[in-house]
């Protein structure tokens, strides 16, 4: 009913409770012929503007001329038989609701279940539903009968003196509070404030003026962004001005709401509501309750069930725990509760506390009101046609979440990160820079289990090895720099989170969606109101364009993601054939497309765990080798059999010292170093034959072949096995040379050693066994 | 053909708004990570700086030198070593400052540019969503 009252209201601006059409026409049905109806509304005309023109009754003449002015609109609603119609259901209701003690018995009975009515409740009902006075005789009559009050006037005794408006008083000590908060006087004011509204609603200039008379008072004062007393006082203070001003310009029209400013602003000095500022908002938010709590006292779960279904008429509450913490227990939450069943019911709804704010929330965005009750159908019918809208909303507010929740994205994502790049580092050693990204922020056990036990060897190495010192690099390489790298990322997150949250107004673009939202569905309602049974009819054509629409574009999309798959699928192919190639290369570390498929990181798992298993068999043999490696003293020579390479001036990479050629014997001065990472050496080697220059090689091989030092002044160097054969050249005290593994013996039996002359290996000379000492 | 209308400003407004957030957070990034960057230089300048006179002391203690006398027998180096890190680093940053800003210039110019203009027309097409609803 309070659709078709809305209806007129927003397209008339005639608030059909107030006014009725039927009395004023004297009309009496909604199906009289049209005709008939034209021919009423014609004489009524006629009888006005004949008051208007001879009439000397101020009152008579001020209200013809008050009814003469909206005629035409009286007319228009008349004349359309579907409006006149449910305009007639609607008084026709209304009337058996008002003029049967139906309702004093519905009330009645909801207080009765918790509470023995008195006479101060009976005081409360016709204070409060003042029209309902004109039924008080049957009303007490029922009263007395069915629920035996006791104290009510005898029948066709006069009480109307006894119900003066509370308005006046401030405060009555002695009076009755709502659920132990608020004063009679506040609930009765708050009842005047809305009538009051009411008022000031059907008035056209002020609705002109103020398009906020066209929603609820809760929504006009914006009670829900106001959060405590003294914003509201404020508020209250503008809007006085502002009327008083429109008042003084503009005239008397404007005197309801006046009025309603100042009630207002008395209430807000009342302690009850000073005291208790959020309930007071929701008797604002659902005055059509506030009676019936005021009435209930000690309530039971049927009376709660009840007050529910009377809630929902009015109200959109989604079920009862919705209502319990959306309206009930805020308001109800200093009651001594004794019931335990409420107790029950009341500690199920707390625990739904959360789901019922996510879904208040929902409700929230979508525009939808609890204050006014919409169908399921037009919910339906809102949905499908602008589904589109809300996808859009979705997409808004999945970014703007995400984009508030950057840190709590950033955390694990800078540990993960952190964790993987440890484990890499100690999973591939040498080329870990190379494969850190390598499914690093793909979560994997297993690579952490391998990662511990390479962890384990390397300690073990370099215990083994004496170089403990070496264990800070490690830490700095699994710990510190890993920790910082996801430091980085937590940091440079929660930064862009804050550019973001400053840049973008989140704020504004949220209104604007939610504005759209309340107006589709004001408008679905509107159009539902308009044509109940055509609306779904006319809204099959929306849906198919709708859908069709959907059809093309997830059409338009698949087609593309085929396309980009079928090239993918080629380029796969290509890639299956050159994986060999790649892998003998080495390619494969760097090339992360290789890892995509889970066969694949299968391999490289495999990969992995094979290393890690021949590192712990072959770790004894390895550990023997270390140890001898240690106790072995005196230069051997190494070459690069691999390529041309740089050696250092130090045993870690950073400044080059020369070139070695591929090929070429370099001696060892004897220092080694193990490089941090456990595997291999540094080898210190002389770069001339002089041995004056040296330089640190990475990654040599060790040549196993007899050195020989001269150990005398001056050692002559021969062509031959004899000291007949010509000198080729002269060596000095602690000059060293690699043997061929030839030897001879001349004639005295003295046993002579062919040697090398050069690096290169190219030219050789022959030096007896007298002259020098063999190093291994 | 409202319905129409209200579709296809719903589906091409959802792809400016995610386009232009997604402008606005690469630019967001980008931004940071040029603004972080000279925090980042300075903490892998100082850590290698660390690193090095870790191994010049190490070499001095691998052969026998007691603390001070590496550092004795250093200082001269470290000397060196410190204030050319110091020329080095203030010389870096100073490149990466005129650097940044020419690159913060070019990343406003475009991903700004690209964002508004993403911008504007998901407001375009709310506007266009509105009128039909009204």
């Amino acid at each position: 009913m309070a659709s078709i009252r809305d209806t007129i209201l927003k397209r008339y601006g005639i608030d059909i409770s107030q006014e009725n059409l039927f009395k004023i026409y004297r009309l009496t049905g909604g199906n009289i012929p049209a005709g008939e109806v034209k021919q009423r509304l014609d004489d009524q005309r006629r009888k006005w503007e004949q008051t208007v023109n001879n009439s000397s009754n101020a009152k008579l003449l001020e209200k013809a001329e008050d009814n003469l002015k909206k005629a035409s609109k009286y007319e228009e609603i008349l004349m359309d038989p579907m409006l006149r119609s449910k305009l007639y259901q609607y008084y026709h209701s209304t009337a058996e609701a008002n003029d049967s003690p139906k309702f004093a018995k519905e009330y009645f009975d909801l207080i009765k279940s918790t509470k023995e009515i008195d006479r101060s409740d009976v005081d409360f009902f016709f204070q409060y539903f003042a029209e309902q006075r004109k039924n008080k005789k049957e009303i007490l009559l029922m009263l007395k009968k069915n629920y035996k009050v006791r104290g009510l006037a005898k029948e066709g005794e006069n009480q109307e003196d006894d119900y003066v408006e509370l308005e006046g008083k401030k405060k009555n000590p002695e009076s009755l509070m709502i659920v132990n908060q608020f004063k009679e006087a506040t609930v009765i004011k708050i009842k005047k404030c809305l009538e009051q509204f009411q008022s000031s609603r059907q008035r056209t200039g002020v609705r002109a003026q103020y398009s906020e008379l066209d929603g609820t008072l809760y929504q006009m004062l914006e009670l829900d962004d106001i959060e405590n007393l003294e914003q509201f006082v404020e508020l209250i203070k503008t809007w006085r001005q502002d009327v008083y001003t429109q008042k003084q310009e503009k005239g008397e029209d404007f005197a309801p709401l006046v009025d309603l400013f100042n009630t207002l602003a008395d209430i807000s000095e009342y302690q009850d509501v000073v005291d208790n500022f959020d309930s007071f908002k929701l008797l604002f938010k659902y005055p059509e309750l506030t009676p019936y709590m005021y009435g209930l006292v000690n309530i039971k779960p049927r009376s709660l069930q009840k007050l529910y279904e009377i809630a929902n008429q009015t109200y959109a509450f989604r079920d009862i725990y919705d209502f319990l913490l959306n309206y009930f227990l805020p308001i109800y939450q200093h009651f001594n509760i004794q019931e335990r069943a409420i107790k029950g019911v009341i500690h199920k709804a707390q625990t739904k506390a959360t789901a019922n704010k996510i879904l208040n929330r929902i409700d929230e965005k979508l525009g939808r009101d609890k204050q006014k009750r919409s169908s399921m159908m037009v919910n339906a019918v809102h949905f499908l046609v602008y589904w589109p809208i809300f996808m859009m909303y979705a997409v808004f507010g999945l970014f703007r979440f995400t984009v508030q929740r950057f840190l709590f994205i950033a955390l694990p994502l800078g540990a993960i990160l952190a964790a993987r790049l440890s484990c890499a580092y100690l999973c591939f050693q040498n080329s870990w820079w190379l494969n850190w990204g390598m499914g690093v922020f793909r979560p994997d056990l297993e690579l952490i289990r391998l990662s511990i036990q390479r962890l384990q060897i390397q300690l073990q190495m370099l215990d083994t090895s004496g170089l403990q010192y070496q264990k800070v690099y490690l830490f700095l390489y699994i710990i510190v720099f890993p920790v910082l790298a996801g430091l980085f990322v937590i940091l440079l997150f929660w930064r862009v989170s804050k550019v973001l949250l400053k840049t973008i107004d989140w704020i504004g673009i949220d209104r604007t969606f939610k504005n759209i939202c309340h107006k589709s569905q004001l408008k679905t309602e509107r159009q539902y109101e308009q044509w109940k049974n055509k609306l779904f009819r006319k809204s099959v054509l929306k849906f198919g364009i709708n859908l069709l629409s959907v059809i093309l574009c997830v059409c338009f999309v698949s087609g593309v993601s085929f396309g980009l798959c079928s090239i993918k699928k080629t380029a796969d192919t290509q890639d299956e054939q050159l994986s060999d190639m790649k892998y003998f290369l080495g390619f494969y570390i760097i090339n992360t497309d290789f890892y995509k498929s889970k066969e694949q990181q299968e391999k490289w798992k495999r990969e992995v765990e094979e290393n890690i298993e021949g590192w712990k068999k072959s770790w004894p043999e390895r550990k023997a080798a270390i140890e001898k490696e240690l106790a072995r003293t005196g230069p051997a020579w190494y070459v690069s059999d691999f390529a041309d390479c740089y050696v250092f001036s130090r045993p870690n990479g950073d400044h080059r010292a020369g070139t070695i050629s591929r090929g070429v014997y370099y001696l060892g001065t004897g220092n080694r170093k193990m490089s941090s990472s456990g595997i291999s050496y540094w080898y210190e080697i002389y770069l001339d034959d002089t041995k004056t220059e040296t330089g640190w090689g990475y990654s040599l091989k060790e040549v196993k072949l007899p050195c020989f030092t001269i150990t005398v002044d001056e050692a002559n160097i021969r062509s031959g096995a004899g000291n007949d054969f010509d000198v080729l050249r002269q060596a000095k005290p602690e000059d060293c040379f690699v043997g061929t593994g030839n030897e001879g013996a001349d004639d005295v039996g003295t046993i002579w050693h062919e040697i090398y002359l050069d690096g290169t290996q190219t030219q050789t000379g022959w030096v007896s066994e007298t002259i020098i000492r063999k190093d291994n | 053909m409202a319905t129409l209308k209200i579709f296809w400003s719903s589906v091409l407004g959802s792809i400016m708004l995610i386009l232009s957030m997604i402008c606005k957070t690469v630019y967001a990034l980008l931004t940071c990570i040029l603004k972080m960057f000279g925090g980042i230089l300075m903490i892998v300048g100082i850590l290698y700086l660390v690193y090095y006179v870790g191994m010049l002391m190490q070499e001095g203690l691998d052969a026998g030198y007691s603390l001070i006398s590496t550092i004795a027998e250093n200082f001269a180096d470290l000397c060196v070593i410190i204030i050319a890190w110091y020329v080095i680093f203030k010389l870096t940053v100073m490149l990466f400052a005129i650097v940044r800003i020419a690159i913060s210039n070019f990343l406003s110019f475009v991903l700004e540019g690209l964002g508004s203009a993403c911008d504007r027309k998901y407001q375009y097409f709310i506007g266009i969503i509105s009128k039909e609803i009204n």
